[in-house]
């Protein structure tokens, strides 16, 4: 029931909302003042999330009682072929994080990255939600 | 089907006693170019009914690691944090275990 | 008192739609990411490493049924992998990745490691002289 009504709230707000799964901070190295010659950089890939148990009840709502027989036994099937540990929700590509070495490269040519901090959240929306994977940090240019 | 019902019981049992494990989260920092002493270290917490007041049985990695390694530098560290469900939801642990290289007599 | 015959084209329809949204279920797999940590990359207040190092990677997979398994050694399995592929190199910038393949009443653990190797030999098959192809 909370969480019903939590989404919406979220709705009325049209922003999502945020839950934070995974943060990770390494090490800070500000000593001859780095952090005063160095560049923010900010990295954000996401990747559409479904709940399909969100996606069915729409479907009900729908379809009305009719279809909703049909609707809970097309669920079950899915629901058994999309089974095991899952953190936020459940996406169709695992591939959107894979490219974060090159995207650092490219925000920071030397390399010279420190106060780096992992992100996993997601932002929830109606049926659909956003998984992202963010990596905020430092990049010294001189 | 006495016999078969008490063989399932026993593969049951054994799968119980040894418990599902699964990987919450993993990282692994920088690897050196010497690797030639490895040292680890695990903690490990038991959770009866899913109560815990504390997680300081994490501190005891990175001391223990530290130990290992006086007046060395210690990377290459890959750290795992698991979940072990031995009898859910009555009794489970969680596991948090570090392996890495100890480089002695480093430079900064 | 004749009974209509009821119109085929909604059942039709609906049989349609349900088969289509089965088979979309399950074609497309799910997956979820779990974790992706970032390690440090070079050391800000020392000199650039020689070279822009070459970027390597190592995989790893678990199959769990039901949820049944007792140890999580992909991950070992992928950190020596992944020392291998840079062997007397150093190794910066390691990304990890942790996810999990959905599958029916199964799935897959993954590890995926990457990072730069710097200075490191690259490991190759040597043919012994002699012999050919």
């Amino acid at each position: 029931m909370l969480n019903r009504a939590g989404i919406v709230v979220c709705i009325g707000l049209l922003t999502g909302c945020a839950q934070l799964h995974h943060a990770q901070l390494g090490e800070i190295d500000n000593r001859n003042g780095s952090l005063a010659k160095a560049k923010k950089i900010d990295i954000k890939v996401s990747e559409t999330g479904v709940n399909i148990k969100e996606l069915a009840d729409v479907a009900r709502g729908v379809g009305g009682s009719r279809a909703a027989k049909g609707i809970s036994q097309v669920e079950g099937i899915v629901s058994a072929f999309q089974l095991g540990p899952v953190t936020g929700e459940k996406v169709f590509n695992d591939k959107y994080a894979e490219n974060m070495i090159a995207m650092l490269k490219a925000e920071c040519p030397s390399g010279k990255l420190t106060g780096l901090m992992s992100v996993r959240e997601s932002r929830k929306y109606p049926v659909i939600s956003g998984e992202i994977v963010k990596v905020t940090g430092y990049c010294v240019t001189q | 089907m006495i016999r078969y019902f008490f063989k399932a019981s026993i593969s049951v049992a054994a799968l119980i006693l040894g418990g599902c494990v699964s990987l919450y989260s993993a990282s692994l920092t920088q690897i050196p170019v010497k690797r030639d002493n490895k040292i680890s270290a695990e903690s490990k917490k038991l959770i009866f009914l899913g109560l815990t007041f504390d997680n300081d049985y994490v501190d005891k990695v990175r001391d223990d690691l530290a130990r290992k390694c006086p007046n060395g530098k210690v990377s290459g560290i890959l750290t795992k944090d698991e979940f072990i469900a031995y009898f859910p939801p009555f009794v489970m642990a969680r596991r948090i275990a570090a392996e890495g290289y100890c480089e002695q007599n480093s430079k900064a | 008192m004749k009974k209509t015959p009821k119109s085929r084209s909604p059942m039709l329809c609906r049989f349609f739609f349900l088969a289509g949204l089965t088979a979309s279920g399950l074609g497309g797999c799910s997956y979820s990411i779990h974790n992706v940590h970032v390690s440090d990359f070079t050391p800000v207040n020392a000199e650039s490493p020689s070279g822009e190092g070459r970027v390597v990677k190592a995989q790893a997979e678990q199959f769990v049924v039901f949820g049944f398994v007792g140890q999580t050694d992909y991950l070992t399995e992928a950190y020596r992998k992944i020392q291998s592929s840079c062997k007397g190199g150093e190794i910066r910038g390691l990304t990890t990745q942790h996810s999990t393949a959905h599958g029916f009443y199964s799935w897959t653990n993954k590890v995926l490691i990457q990072g730069t190797c710097f200075g490191g030999a690259v490991a190759s098959k040597v043919r012994p002289a002699g012999k050919k192809a």
